[in-house]
């Protein structure tokens, strides 16, 4: 049974544990991205790294064995620095908006692409609680920055937001500040790349609201026009939660920028591969449930991917354990529908 | 699938296994049969085997060896290790890819004939730039005699027949001819010499014995040739030529048989040639010329991991035998206990020559202490340091000396079973380790039940590092994993697994034979015995070379290496490989220790030692390494993944002459992290080149931010021109491949700087030194 002193606090574990568990019997958190409790540990993305003293460097503690007499730091400048080091590098290979356009755009922040998926997809509110908008005396600038008109000319969003208010959908503002984005931004679409975003959308052109705003045929139609370049995962990502914590900047380290993909053959997840940080949860999740064929990393170094093998589709890839996967995908590189 | 190739595959898995672990020998045997791995025969594998897709997909993808596009007939491996790189291994690429007309995302010629490969170090590092195409190999090749090698290729495979010498009687010998047939001297031509030197013996009736021997270390001047009559000393022929054979033996051995009158005659004549002056090749090469250099070259040097390389056939167990062979061996079994073995072990002071240096009897006290009672003993002979081969050269040469290591290795801490992990661009190496080991077997050397086998690597650099080549026997992706556990803990199998370097092995015979103290005698405070480098680049001597710990860099350079070549100033050695750094000439008096050479910012490594000067850029060096580095990562872990990668844009950036005012802080800051934070020794090491070139040439870093390259290598940021010495004769214009001289005879030449493709072939054609770079 290995003692060990923890930024100076001792604990002592049972044989076969980490670092990381000696940290939660103290209390002392240890940002994760790459660990998830109950699936083997894979030491990739390097968020967790602590000191031991005598070791050379910093080595992650979701994967590091805890050993008698260890003495660990959790939180130094040195580790702070190494975390920030860690996120900015992973936001420089990491493609994608977490708030799309419209939403940035917008100077309420409403989640504009989270209401339209709900009409879209012909939820109902409650009627009677229709909710406040600032809408109606907007010059709309989201539907400026609506990247629809690329393609043709762009979602009337403030009708959509006016039905939804008066259909009682909640129209509300995301998280605390919902319009920072960590990622290299997806900006103007490059050729083939709307193709990824018009795919299931509806190729109708724009609707224009009557002066009795929109029909609920008509909202469910426009609404199905928005390509949802947003992030699903905003809220929930690992990766801009502490990206936000640490300060990193997204753009320190600048790279090629790699083209947009979004796969969507799954019926029940979508996959954006320019969003995945190679930390292999989703691998060892389909592999211990004994997928079929379940996913793989492909390549070395920095082409390293995910995918299924044999080019087969995540549809086949993942036929039991696409949502636990997407919930477990720290990023929003695999997410919910 | 047809069913020829049904047949193949299930015959395939019955001849090699279904499980798991078996995944990579599969995948070799496959490529070996379609020269790539056809999507429909890996399907089939895993149909009817243990082996997934995710398995097999990720297992495929991630050694280079393996290819997923149908490859040429043959095979052109252009070797880039780093002997080759600082002698424009890029232009020879190049020059391939042009003639082959090659474009630049693919690697085989429209035909199917050709498939280009660039390639770490082939082990011939003096002959560079070295290319193999087939089993032929071409040394010292330029950007514009690619097309040459090509045909004389194509030449050689047309009128292909096999000669096979006749065998000279046993029995009969009164004297020895010995040649080195290693990949390198094979290389060289030592095959053809060999195949000649049997047919004049058996022609003439000498009584001699032709007999293959292991490398000498000395690879600039092979086809080495020694002549060994007893009680005479041994003459040494250099540079021989299959038609010096004759010459060769006739001048050592009276010929015997019916023959007897007509050769004798004939040798007269030929003593007579001999003795004339004007007939060079034997006279230029004979044995006084030996002398001068041969003894400045194996003077400061020590044998102790090479002792037998040279002297004996590596093939032969009762030749080792007869030198001492498996006597510290025996002395283990019989009168030491495994403790007393590592102990004595300890007393040396040996430290691992894989790299890092850690001390070898507390290794093996770890593995013997672990609990179970299964354990293991790896040999790590992936030697992936693109500019080294000497653990090549000791698997080729002296196998049996390794495997001895091995045994005792496996006595000391109670392993049972035993891998050779070697690379599989070794094929030499592995066929003679595999020879040796069924050799072993047969004579009941191994004891009673230690197996040995042997693994061929799939090529990643990073299955040099002790967890990810466990993974890679294991039949999975060669990531490497944390330590704690070492795999002295938990490692093959998560077993106790002792893993040591093929070097390592070879000193610990010499050990037990001679003592701790014999050894301990030489070398420095920490470190202990002798080291074997690779020693190549821009000295007039390179090849193998075995000196004792302690040793100044200096010493090696001018004693040993014999200067630099055309008397250039001398500028840095780059030691350690992708892991080490470069020294200064300034810092030339830095003893060869593992201490001293991390206090000057460089790093033992496994041994390579490439010796730069005035010509060499040290940021096109530090790209160079960064370069291999990147592309070796795994890909695991987010510093080495995307860390070397933004490194390496930076670099790539200030060798173009893009270079930004912060650049160098910023490469600064990045090295500082992936050092630190990267989760293996790759990573760790991977920002060594750059920051030791950094401290000590960080001038040439700034010149480059300012639009200049001193050593005019970096191709963006220099230009060719013809001088007013042009005399005319056209021949640069007759070789620019990029047509970008025009052919003006008898006037003065002129280059067209946006045509020009900097491949340097016009400055290396023209007569008159007339081109020079700006
Ligand atoms: C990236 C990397 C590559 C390595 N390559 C080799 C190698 O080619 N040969 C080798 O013996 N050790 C290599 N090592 C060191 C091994 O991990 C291990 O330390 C060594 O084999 C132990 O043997 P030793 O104690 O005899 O040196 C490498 C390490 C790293 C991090
Ligand atoms: S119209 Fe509504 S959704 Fe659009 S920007 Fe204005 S407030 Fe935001
Ligand atoms: S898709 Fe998500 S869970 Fe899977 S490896 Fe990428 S980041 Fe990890
Ligand atoms: S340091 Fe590089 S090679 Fe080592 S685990 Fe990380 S990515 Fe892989
Ligand atoms: S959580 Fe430990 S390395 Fe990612
Ligand atoms: S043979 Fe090319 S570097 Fe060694």
């Amino acid at each position: 049974m290995p003692h060990l002193m923890i930024d100076n606090r001792k604990v002592e574990v049972a044989d076969g544990e980490t670092i990381l568990d000696a940290a939660k019997k103290l209390r002392i958190e240890i940002p994760t991205m790459c660990f998830l409790e109950g699936v083997r540990a894979n030491a990739s993305c390097m968020l967790c790294v602590v000191k031991v003293e005598g070791l050379a460097g910093l080595v992650p503690a979701c994967a590091t064995l805890a050993r008698d007499g260890m003495k660990v730091q959790t939180d130094t400048d040195e580790i702070r620095t190494a975390r920030t080091d860690a996120l900015e590098l992973l936001l420089s290979d990491h493609l994608g908006d977490c708030v799309a356009t419209c939403q940035s755009a917008c100077p309420a922040g409403l989640n504009i692409p989270l209401v339209l998926r709900q009409i879209a997809a012909g939820q109902t509110g409650d009627a009677d609680g229709a909710s406040e908008i600032p809408c109606d005396d907007c010059p709309a600038p989201c539907e400026r920055a609506c990247r629809r008109k690329q393609f043709d000319s762009p979602v009337s969003i403030r009708a959509l937001m006016q039905y939804a208010a008066a259909a009682g959908l909640v129209v509300q503002p995301s998280g605390p500040d919902n319009r920072r984005r960590f990622s290299v931004h997806i900006g103007r679409l490059q050729e083939g790349e709307i193709e990824q975003f018009l795919a299931g959308t509806n190729r109708g052109g724009r609707i224009e609201p009557s002066d009795d705003g929109l029909t609920e045929d008509q909202a469910r139609d426009e609404a199905r026009r928005c390509m949802h370049c947003d992030c699903r995962k905003a809220d929930a990502c690992k990766l801009r939660y502490y990206a936000e914590l640490y300060g990193a900047k997204a753009r320190r380290y600048k790279g090629e920028r790699r083209s947009f993909v979004q796969n969507r053959e799954h019926p029940d997840v979508i996959y954006e591969p320019g969003k995945c940080i190679a930390c292999g949860l989703c691998v060892r999740i389909a592999e211990d449930a004994r997928e079929e064929l379940g996913l793989t990393f492909i390549g070395r170094g920095f082409d390293v991917r995910v995918t299924v093998p044999f080019d087969r589709s995540i549809a086949e890839g993942l036929k039991t354990t696409a949502l636990q996967c997407a919930a477990a995908c720290p990023t929003g590189a695999l997410s919910q529908r | 699938m047809n069913q020829a190739d049904l047949t193949f595959v299930d015959g395939l898995i019955e001849r090699i296994g279904q499980n798991p672990d078996a995944v990579i020998p599969i995948l070799q045997a496959i490529q070996e049969h379609y020269r790539y791995l056809p999507r429909e025969v890996l399907e089939r594998v895993c149909e009817i085997s243990e082996i997934t897709p995710a398995r097999i997909e990720g297992v495929a993808t991630f050694y280079t060896q393996f290819r997923h596009r149908p490859a040429g007939e043959h095979t052109i491996r252009v070797c880039v290790g780093t002997a080759c790189h600082v002698q424009g291994a890029g232009a020879v690429h190049d020059g391939f890819c042009r003639h082959l007309d090659i474009p630049p995302d693919d690697d085989t010629d429209a035909a199917g004939v050709f498939t280009v490969e660039k390639v770490a170090c082939l082990g011939c590092c003096s002959l560079a730039p070295v290319v193999q195409i087939g089993d032929v190999t071409y040394g010292h090749l330029s950007g514009d005699t690619a097309a040459d090698a090509v045909r004389d290729f194509l030449n050689l495979q047309s009128r292909r027949v096999h000669r096979k010498a006749r065998p000279v009687e046993p029995g009969a010998e009164v004297g020895e001819i010995r040649i080195s047939l290693d990949t390198c001297c094979i290389a060289r031509g030592c095959g053809a010499v060999y195949e000649a030197l049997c047919e004049a013996v058996a022609r003439s009736g000498a009584r001699a014995s032709v007999k293959r021997v292991g490398c000498t270390g000395m690879s600039y001047i092979t086809p080495l040739v020694e002549v060994v009559l007893p009680g005479l000393p041994p003459s040494l022929y250099a540079g021989v030529k299959p038609e010096d054979a004759e010459a060769i033996v006739l001048r050592h051995f009276r010929p015997g048989g019916i023959m007897r009158k007509i050769k004798t005659s004939a040798s007269h004549i030929l003593e007579n040639i001999l003795t004339d002056d004007a007939w060079e090749p034997v006279t230029r090469y004979s044995t006084d010329v030996r002398e001068a250099i041969i003894s400045e070259f194996t003077g400061p040097q020590k044998r102790i991991a090479t002792e037998q390389a040279g002297s004996a056939d590596p093939a032969d167990l009762d030749e080792y035998i007869s030198g001492g062979g498996f006597e510290a061996l025996r002395k283990c079994t019989d009168e030491l206990s495994p403790e007393q073995v590592i102990d004595e072990i300890t007393r040396s002071g040996l430290r691992g020559r894989g790299g890092a240096g850690f001390v070898t009897g507390l290794k093996w006290l770890h593995v013997r202490q672990a609990h179970g009672e299964k354990k293991y003993i790896i040999c790590n002979g992936d030697e992936g340091d693109p500019g080294a081969f000497m653990d090549r050269l000791l698997l080729e040469s002296q196998p049996y000396r390794i495997i001895e290591g091995v045994v005792i290795a496996a006595y000391a801490v109670g392993a049972d079973e035993g891998i050779f992990y070697i690379r599989a661009e070794y094929p030499l190496a592995i066929k003679r380790m595999t020879d040796a080991i069924e050799q072993c077997r047969q004579r009941n050397l191994l004891g009673p039940k230690l197996r040995l086998r042997i693994v061929p690597g799939a090529g990643a650099f990073v299955c040099g590092e002790e967890t990810a080549l466990i993974a890679s026997i294991e039949g999975r992706r060669g990531m490497p994993r944390p330590r704690p556990p070492y795999p002295a803990q938990s490692g093959l199998n998560g077993k106790p697994t002792l893993v040591n370097n093929t070097e390592t092995f070879s000193m610990v015979p010499w050990i037990i034979r001679n003592g701790a103290g014999a050894f301990s005698d030489t070398g420095t405070d920490l470190s202990k015995g002798t080291k074997v480098f690779a020693l190549a680049g821009r000295v007039v001597r390179g090849g193998l070379v075995e000196v004792p710990m302690g040793i100044t860099i200096h010493e090696i350079v001018e004693q040993i290496g014999g200067g630099i070549i055309d008397s250039k100033a001398f500028k840095a050695v780059q030691i350690g490989g992708p892991s080490g750094g470069c020294i200064p000439a300034s810092l030339a008096d830095t003893p060869i220790d593992y201490e001293s050479l991390v206090g000057v910012g460089a790093f033992m490594g496994s041994g390579g030692l490439v010796v730069l000067d005035e010509t060499d850029c040290m940021v096109d060096i530090a790209r160079y390494f960064l370069a291999f580095t990147q592309d070796q990562s795994c890909g695991k872990c987010t510093f080495c993944r995307i860390g070397t990668r933004q490194m390496l844009d930076i670099l790539n950036r200030i060798c173009s002459g893009e270079g930004r005012g912060d650049d160098l802080e910023r490469l600064e800051h990045l090295a500082g992290a992936v050092g630190k934070s990267s989760l293996c020794g790759l990573g760790k090491s991977a920002p060594n080149p750059v920051i030791s070139t950094l401290r000590y040439f960080r001038d040439e870093y700034e010149a480059h931010l300012a639009g200049v390259c001193p050593a005019g290598v970096c191709k963006d940021l220099i230009k060719y021109v013809i001088t007013d010495d042009c005399i005319g004769c056209t021949l640069c214009a007759q070789h620019c491949p990029a047509d970008a001289i025009e052919m003006k005879p008898h006037e003065k030449h002129e280059i067209d700087v946006e045509k020009c493709i900097r491949c340097g072939t016009c400055m290396r054609v023209c007569p008159a030194d007339a081109i020079k770079v700006e």
